[in-house]
């Protein structure tokens, strides 16, 4: 194996994608310091509440709902364990608002990287949102057929 | 309000974040290259290729999906490094953006008390439908 092309080319493709990478992500990373400080995050929650209505979740997970999907994962799980005492939510309904935001998470960085690179962030986002339904309806509307089934069985068994 | 602080706190996170790249980022593309050049990517690209065929992608390209699980941008290191083509970028950057950092995302959704197999499982069967459907809505190679 040749080491001084490996070194080489491992320099000379590390440049070139650290740099692609910075370009986007220092604007990005100040333009989202700037929205959070005139208040956009909690301005979005304000009005997802009928999305969140839509999921079957308190209105007070909309925070928590947003947070996640917009910023990420670590940021998005404290504010929704902060929410879920004050909410009294369920089992189900944390189930729910995480797979949510296990599929579709810190979506502005990523798309914008993604996109940086050459990937089209369009079909990323959308997929990403359209999978995220798909899995929170098929689980919301498997739990409904398990908790029905459940409640009928019980009174027949004795 | 934006202050002077709010861009000046953009930017340190953003000269923190780049700095913490560097460290996944190069050693991705020196172990990438490694692989390429002593031979081991064509034999890993031929051995997982009938599988990733199903979602569109190169054998390759399960690679990207491994180095995905240490960090995103591990994942995005691997792959610049592959010669994909518009649509199999895409595909891969979606599978990749649902279904990466699987381990230590799902133990902080399992402590946050929802459960961990579920959205883990469901993360992964998300990954694989979107990169399907995909393979056949979007027009091209």
């Amino acid at each position: 194996m040749d080491w001084s092309k490996v070194l080489l080319e491992t320099l000379s493709s590390s440049y070139s994608t650290i740099l692609r990478i910075v370009l986007v992500i220092i604007p990005l990373l100040i333009a989202i310091e700037c929205l959070k400080d005139i208040g956009w995050l909690e301005k979005i929650a304000d009005h997802s509440h009928s999305f969140t209505k839509f999921l079957g979740l308190p209105g007070e997970s909309a925070i928590g709902l947003i947070i996640g999907v917009f910023t990420g994962i670590v940021l998005g799980s404290g504010v929704i364990m902060q929410i879920q005492e004050d909410a009294n939510m369920t089992k189900t309904q944390i189930n729910v608002l995480f797979l949510f935001v296990g599929i579709c998470h810190g979506v502005v960085e990523e798309t914008i990287v993604f996109t940086a690179i050459g990937a089209n962030g369009l079909v990323i986002v959308g997929s990403r949102i359209a999978a995220a339904l798909l899995f929170t309806f098929s689980y919301i509307w498997i739990t409904k057929i398990v908790d029905r089934h459940s409640v009928k069985v019980k009174p027949g068994m004795h | 309000m934006i202050t002077k602080q709010t861009v000046l706190r953009g930017w340190n996170k953003a000269v923190k974040l780049v700095l913490s790249l560097l460290k996944y980022i190069i050693p991705s593309i020196f172990f990438m290259k490694i692989l390429e050049h002593s031979g081991w990517l064509v034999r890993i690209a031929d051995f997982f290729a009938p599988y990733m065929a199903y979602i569109g992608l190169p054998g390759e390209g399960a690679l990207v999906l491994l180095f995905g699980q240490v960090t995103v941008y591990s994942g995005i290191a691997a792959m610049v490094i592959l010669d994909l083509t518009a649509k199999q970028l895409t595909i891969m950057s979606t599978v990749l953006c649902i279904s990466h950092v699987l381990v230590l995302e799902t133990a902080i959704v399992a402590k946050s008390g929802a459960n961990g197999l579920l959205n883990a499982g469901s993360r992964v069967a998300a990954a694989v439908l979107a990169g399907f459907i995909l393979n056949f809505v979007i027009p091209g190679v």
